[in-house]
């Protein structure tokens, strides 16, 4: 997705309509094929009900010529979420929460007389916090008999990578970064424990689902010869999702930094003196969109928000993500997005042409970028050279909060510890002469009762 | 791997007993014949289930029921009556909002609003019988 004018890279399978850019607005054609439909959902109350539930993205009519006029029937003008995130981003309960509202969407149009056609974690978003449906043209007219059409792609997309983060590992939903489509089920009913076949839903939804499909694909079959499924049983096999779904829990798994905080290098003083000199750097330069990176459990995060209107916290620890976003929902907080980034590998553009979902680097940059005990992460353990480390920041921000964390600091020795320490320039010269090329140091305060420094640095 | 799929294609057998008038399936994503098969029997196997749920909670209701509940149930009774009267009393508005909402999405919604009959086909309710 670029700023300026075209079409938009992920929209391009459904021939219903597709997104577009006009001079930096976001805008839907609707095709002559889908005007039925839409009408359906505005006229049966679908559309109003699902959006002042919030399950829906708001749009408005756009009186604005199409971006193909052929077979052009309208164009709306959807309300732009501010930062697309990606199902391989989200923690256990985002992508829980995320199913759930696709449910919720499908039981609602099934009263109206309304059916999804398609089922993809892709078309949901995280929205004031909540998970919403961004796209417009995924229901059509509900006819008896008709089996749910998305019901696989329910299953490939949130089923199976919630089944195998609550009872393989927490880690699999990135997964779904190979597999832009869904989890294979064939695939996931191999990597689930054999004992998962003793469970009615997981044995239903997966593994016979995914042996009804292999039996399938080599056979030849009539398709006048698939059954329909009666008003009632499509209800009861969407109460049967829901019901596991709603069922499934986190599984915490040994992971690296969910206690952090508790095994810091700073008195519970020193932690709030910290804060304050962040809180301080912020309001001076005026932060408005924020990326927190290796932000942990959001603690941060959270004193940004003071300033700034929107927070991306970035971690590679599932358990800090699910611990944020939970803490994030218990205080109603909407302007904090907690995803799953590894820096190391951060998301990459993917799918067709490379295109299809962006990478984490496309999606910004952004005003601010806070960076409080992560270089020695960046440089001890993975490497990286310190001008190195400078360029990747001066990509993501103007004004950057980065805390220096000094050799003789226990956390650096415990990095140290088992390998042999070639990192000569990592001093404090050796952070200053790094960064020095493309940013200019513009506060430098020494955290209290500690030999952490903390910086604020604007690109030059 | 080889034990576990003969497993699954014994069990897959032992669900397959599902019969219903077939349906023609068209869509934009390939659902799968598979998955479209295995969902008429999974509907079928958890609608049974879902059905006897359904009666259990009724017998378990109608033996544990107590006086309180039903003055519970009388109370909220008056209060869902009550409800609806009031919204009764403010339908004009809500229609109101209802052609403005239609206004603002479809291009010939105003005008087609005012001249809008539900009972009319492939308008809204009146077809789908809901």
């Amino acid at each position: 997705m670029d700023g300026g004018s075209g079409t938009v890279a992920g929209s391009f399978r459904d021939p219903s309509g597709f997104l577009f850019r006009r001079d930096g607005k976001l805008l839907r054609q609707i095709n002559q094929r889908y005007r039925k439909d839409y009408e359906l959902l505005v006229r049966s109350g679908l559309y109003e009900e699902l959006n002042g539930a919030g399950l829906l993205i708001t749009h408005r009519r756009a009186d604005v010529p199409p971006f193909k006029p052929d077979g052009s029937y309208l164009v709306i003008e959807p309300e732009e979420v501010p930062f697309i995130s990606y199902p391989y981003e989200w923690c256990f309960s985002q992508l829980k929460d995320a199913a759930l509202a696709t449910l919720d969407i499908q039981k609602r149009a099934l009263e109206r007389g309304m059916s999804l056609k398609d089922a993809s974690a892709y078309n949901i978003q995280f929205l004031r916090g909540r998970p919403v449906l961004i796209d417009t043209l995924s229901f059509e007219k509900y006819e008896e008999g008709r089996p749910w059409i998305a019901y696989s792609q329910f299953c490939r997309h949130f089923l199976a990578p919630l089944y195998l983060m609550s009872r393989k590992d927490n880690r699999m939903g990135v997964l779904l970064k190979s597999f832009i489509d869904g989890i294979p089920l064939d695939l996931a009913s191999t990597l689930l424990p054999f004992r998962t076949r003793l469970r009615l839903p997981i044995l239903l939804h997966i593994h016979l689902h995914a042996r009804s499909e292999k039996k399938y694909s080599e056979e030849q079959i009539d398709p006048e010869t698939i059954k329909g499924i009666s008003r009632k049983g499509l209800l009861a096999l969407l109460d049967s999702l829901e019901a596991t779904t709603r069922k499934l829990k986190w599984k915490a798994g040994g992971t690296e930094w969910a206690e952090y905080y508790d095994e810091t290098n700073y008195s519970a003083e020193a932690f709030e003196q910290k804060k304050n000199i962040v809180r301080e750097f912020l309001e001076a330069v005026g932060a408005r969109e924020v990326w927190d990176v290796g932000g942990n459990v959001g603690v941060f995060s959270r004193v940004a928000l003071e300033t700034a209107a929107r927070v991306v916290c970035m971690d590679i620890d599932p358990s800090c993500v699910e611990a944020n976003y939970r803490k994030c929902l218990e205080d109603g907080e909407e302007n904090l997005l907690p995803l799953l980034i590894d820096l190391f590998n951060p998301s990459p553009a993917i799918g067709w042409e490379a295109e299809e979902r962006m990478s984490i680097f496309q999606r910004g940059p952004v005003d601010t970028v806070l960076a409080l005990a992560l270089i020695h992460h960046l440089i001890i353990s993975n490497n990286v050279p310190m001008a190195r480390v400078a360029s990747f920041f001066a990509g993501l921000c103007t004004n950057l909060v980065i805390e220096f964390v000094p050799k003789s600091d226990s956390q650096v020795q415990r990095l140290l510890s088992a390998r042999e320490d070639i990192f000569d320039d990592y001093t404090l010269e050796g952070f200053l002469a790094g960064f020095s090329e493309l940013f200019r140091v513009e506060r430098r305060v020494a955290v209290p009762s500690s030999e952490r420094i903390l910086f604020l640095m604007r690109r030059r | 791997m080889k034990r576990q799929d003969d497993i699954d294609n014994e069990l897959l057998k032992a669900f397959a007993f599902a019969r219903l008038l077939p349906v023609r399936v068209n869509g934009y994503i390939g659902a799968g014949t598979g998955s479209l098969i295995i969902q008429a029997v999974i509907a079928l196997t958890v609608g049974g289930l879902f059905a006897l749920k359904i009666y259990w909670r009724r017998i378990k209701a109608f033996f544990t029921r107590k006086e309180a509940d039903v003055e519970d149930l009388e109370q909220r009774k008056a209060e869902a009556l009550s409800a609806v009267h009031a919204e009764a009393d403010e339908t004009s508005g809500e229609e109101a909002g209802t052609e403005s909402i239609e206004a603002a999405l479809l291009p010939e919604a105003a005008a087609v609003a005012s001249e809008f009959d539900p009972a009319e086909p492939g308008a809204v309710e009146g077809e789908e019988g809901i």
